[in-house]
């Protein structure tokens, strides 16, 4: 029953199956052509659609065809990068996931639930305002890197004038409440034996 | 610059006043087909190639119509400068490995 099965699979349903690919393989190819497109600047859409639309045609064989199609979709995101100087979206998400872990994978989930809202809702400005806040978001630093590289530049200014200004640390330091070292039983003996400053 | 950039400005230096589309200028550089377009398109946009759809009657021939590239003047000039460089960079004597020393006495 089984090697039954096997024959009609090899001898029926895979020639078939292949028959298929055959005829629509054009076909999806065209498709993905005209899909990749979509992701370049608007204004180069047309173009690079007829323009690889018009290579497809040059090239002989189903099978080829899709393959061709698979190997410029492929590199669709490098086609952007050198029209625009900037990345897809897609490409900018990876980059984001790999740089921040989980906190950028919420942030990702998040934005792509809201895109997707708005689109459901057909407000298409609404959904490009959206992306524009995607795509600043994206290319924005992650929190970690931000506080490193703040704690690497050495801050000259004024306290009064820096961003943690009002702070309740500050604002005790202001009033000349508060002291470097903290106020605990450890933090007391320091200032004794340290800075000669006696409590009593 | 990419050894794909190369490929193609060799291709197109090759003869500079034809102009070819995409899949020709792929096949002669043995290129992907995918990376053929990024590059064309930045040198494009820098200036050193020109492009222009044919104009062919597509029920007639059969298919649509193709993008043709070619060498701008200024492309041509560069092209040929950095091609240069690359061979001259590419044959320098530091890149053959010398004698060894320590075959020598044996």
């Amino acid at each position: 029953m089984n090697g039954t099965i096997k024959t009609i699979f090899l001898l029926v349903v895979l020639p078939a199956i292949l028959a298929e690919a055959l005829l629509v393989g054009p076909w999806v190819a065209e498709r993905l052509l005209r899909w990749g497109a979509r992701w370049l600047p608007e204004e180069s859409r047309q173009r690079y659609t007829e323009d690889w639309l018009g290579e497809l045609d040059a090239v002989p064989g189903s099978l080829t065809k899709l393959g061709f199609a698979i190997q410029v979709l492929l590199r669709v995101p490098a086609t952007q990068r050198a029209l625009t100087d900037r990345d897809v979206l897609w490409v900018l998400v990876a980059k984001r996931l790999l740089a921040s872990g989980g906190a950028g994978l919420l942030m990702v989930v998040a934005m792509v639930l809201l895109r997707l809202g708005s689109q459901v809702g057909g407000n298409p400005e609404r959904a490009r305002a959206f992306e524009r806040l995607f795509r600043q978001g994206l290319t924005r630093p992650p929190r970690r890197a931000r506080r490193r590289s703040r704690s690497l530049v050495p801050d000259d200014r004024p306290w009064q004038d820096r961003p943690e200004f009002g702070t309740g640390k500050y604002q005790r330091i202001e009033r000349g409440e508060d002291r470097d070292l903290p106020d605990s039983v450890l933090g007391k003996v320091l200032r004794e034996k340290w800075l000669g400053q006696n409590e009593e | 610059m990419t050894l794909q950039t190369l490929a193609i400005l060799k291709v197109l230096l090759a003869k500079p006043l034809v102009p070819r589309y995409g899949l020709d200028i792929s096949k002669e550089a043995g290129l992907q087909r995918g990376t053929l377009y990024p590059a064309l398109a930045r040198l494009e946009k820098a200036g050193w190639l020109t492009s222009f759809q044919e104009d062919i009657d597509e029920s007639a021939e059969g298919r649509r119509k193709r993008r043709y590239y070619q060498l701008t003047g200024k492309g041509a000039r560069v092209a040929r400068q950095v091609l240069e460089a690359e061979t001259r960079r590419l044959s320098l004597p530091s890149f053959v490995p010398g004698p060894n020393p320590s075959a020598a006495g044996t």
